[in-house]
């Protein structure tokens, strides 16, 4: 090799180098990302009405609200002292308002439905789909970097398959801030 | 060689950009201040600071004024200006300079005054793109307008540079590349992955350090100090903060640190660089120390220790230089 092919290849490593790292990274972590998807809508509540949509304790509400029994959602009665985030006010006092939605993957659109819309559905309250896809938070702070310093954050609900993560939009989800505690998850909805 | 030869040889060279007129400048300067010592003369003073070097600084220093005036000016009318006016008064006037640097550097009567022209506009074109777009009402919502309008600022001074040869060109690439190589990461990855950033910051550092080894006795010879401090920096310092959070870094980072010294000395026969990778091992020792000896031998030990730690690696450090470096 002469001493102009060197600096050619020197050229070129040094010219590619990053570029390449920047496809790999690409290619390992965007390909699965928008490949990730599950033949398997959900069904979600928020209560995130009436109250900040931080609200720390909220989703206790819906867990004491909202439990699916042999496939079916069933909605319980709160009792009437029932305190759940411990303010001193009981929870009926608490002007919650729940609200129900379906959430399409394909379109990654949410729908809200009634009570009785959600009950006649067929809902598995399992973690991940039956096809191996959960709904999961991720809060990610990886913005800083050597020798910058990068406040951004990435947060949300993620559709997640192993390493591969996509995000899903759900309503109120630009109100959300970094908390998730407005959310309930219920169940893959499965096909009749 | 006569002095045809010579003369066709000289304006080859300076065709190439291999010879700047600043050097040739330099050369007849200390060759007249050579001349004008043994004759007895009082100390000329170009003999102290080249007329090459003191028209440089008032040219880096004229335009660093002007840049801020220009910058003073924009601030106090932004508010009153129209989406035209604004574009006009940051990429217009950016450009402005871009294309007189350029006109300069074509009539080749003052290079030098060509590339201070070429700074200013460096500075502007950048912001004044952004602005553009901002005008243009794009949507940030996505990092992507901001990259690709990066992207055309790296491509355009990537394309200056190949063409005038000056080494202001290139920095305002290399700066302006580095900015898109960040910005298209950002772009591409659907989320923030951690820890990707430092990588792409390593990556981004040996390639400085290759380009280099490049511009060695080349045009861009200047750049070379430059980008070999930032080259190591970025890859010694993104390569440090991954040592506190992975095994694998932590193993291997005083082979990296010890690497870069010996590479120093055998390949890149660099000072910048022994002393940034010497840096680096004093504060892996550092770490190593605090992480692993601190809790068990005390505090006070471990400094002591420490301190004739840092001073062994030092003096082996500056007889390394000595050694291998000093000529």
């Amino acid at each position: 090799m002469d001493e102009k092919q060197k600096r050619g290849l020197l050229l070129a490593v040094a010219f590619l180098l990053p570029l390449v790292f920047v496809m790999v990274v690409f290619v390992s972590t965007y390909i699965p990302s928008r490949t990730l998807s599950t033949d398997y809508n959900f069904v979600y509540a928020i209560c995130s009405e009436g109250r900040a949509p931080y609200s720390y304790y909220c989703s206790n509400h819906l867990r004491n609200l909202y439990t699916i029994e042999n496939g079916r959602l069933t909605e319980n009665e709160i009792p009437a002292d029932l305190d759940s985030d411990n303010d001193g006010v009981s929870d009926r006092n608490e002007n919650y308002r729940t609200r129900l939605f379906l959430h399409n993957n394909t379109s990654n659109s949410s729908e809200e439905i009634s009570l009785t819309e959600a009950q006649r559905l067929t809902l598995d309250d399992r973690l991940t789909s039956p096809d191996g896809v959960a709904v999961e938070w991720q809060y990610t702070s990886g913005g800083n970097f050597f020798p910058f310093v990068r406040y951004s954050s990435n947060y949300g609900y993620f559709l997640t398959q192993g390493n591969a993560r996509k995000e899903i939009d759900l309503i109120n989800e630009s109100q959300r801030s970094y908390y998730q505690n407005d959310f309930m998850f219920l169940g893959w909805v499965i096909p009749q | 060689m006569n002095k045809q030869e010579l003369l066709a040889e000289l304006s080859r060279q300076l065709k190439d950009g291999a010879i700047t007129e600043a050097d040739i400048q330099e050369v007849l300067t200390t060759e007249a201040s050579s001349e004008a010592q043994p004759a007895g003369n009082a100390l000329h003073h170009s003999s102290l600071l080249p007329a090459s070097i003191v028209t440089r600084l008032l040219f880096v220093i004229g335009a660093i004024f002007i840049a801020l005036g220009i910058l003073y000016l924009i601030a106090q009318l932004w508010d009153d200006l129209g989406s035209l006016a604004r574009i006009a008064v940051t990429l217009g006037v950016g450009m402005t300079f871009a294309a007189c640097g350029s006109w300069i550097m074509h009539l080749d009567q003052d290079r030098e005054l060509g590339s201070a022209f070429h700074g200013i506009g460096g500075f502007i074109i950048p912001g004044g793109a952004l602005v553009t777009l901002d005008e243009m009402g794009a949507n940030f919502d996505s990092s992507w307008p901001v990259t690709l309008t990066i992207g055309m600022v790296f491509g355009f001074y990537a394309l200056l540079a190949w063409y005038h040869r000056r080494v202001i060109l290139s920095f305002f690439a290399f700066a302006n590349g580095t900015a898109f190589i960040y910005l298209l990461m950002d772009s591409l990855l659907p989320v923030i992955y951690e820890n990707v950033f430092d990588y792409l910051t390593m990556c981004l550092g040996i390639s400085y350090i290759l380009f280099a080894q490049l511009f060695r006795d080349s045009w861009n010879e200047r750049l070379v100090p430059l980008l070999l401090f930032f080259g190591a920096i970025g890859l010694y310092g993104a390569a440090f903060i991954q040592v506190w959070d992975s095994l694998i870094f932590e193993m291997l980072y005083p082979f990296l640190a010890f690497g870069g010294m010996v590479l120093s000395v055998s390949v890149l026969s660099s000072r910048i660089t022994l002393t940034v990778s010497t840096l680096a091992v004093i504060a892996y020792v550092i770490y190593f120390t605090a992480e692993y000896f601190a809790d068990s031998i005390g505090w006070p030990i471990a400094l002591i220790l420490l301190g004739f730690t840092v001073i062994g690696i030092g003096y082996f450090s500056i007889r390394l230089n000595r050694k291998y470096l000093q000529s």
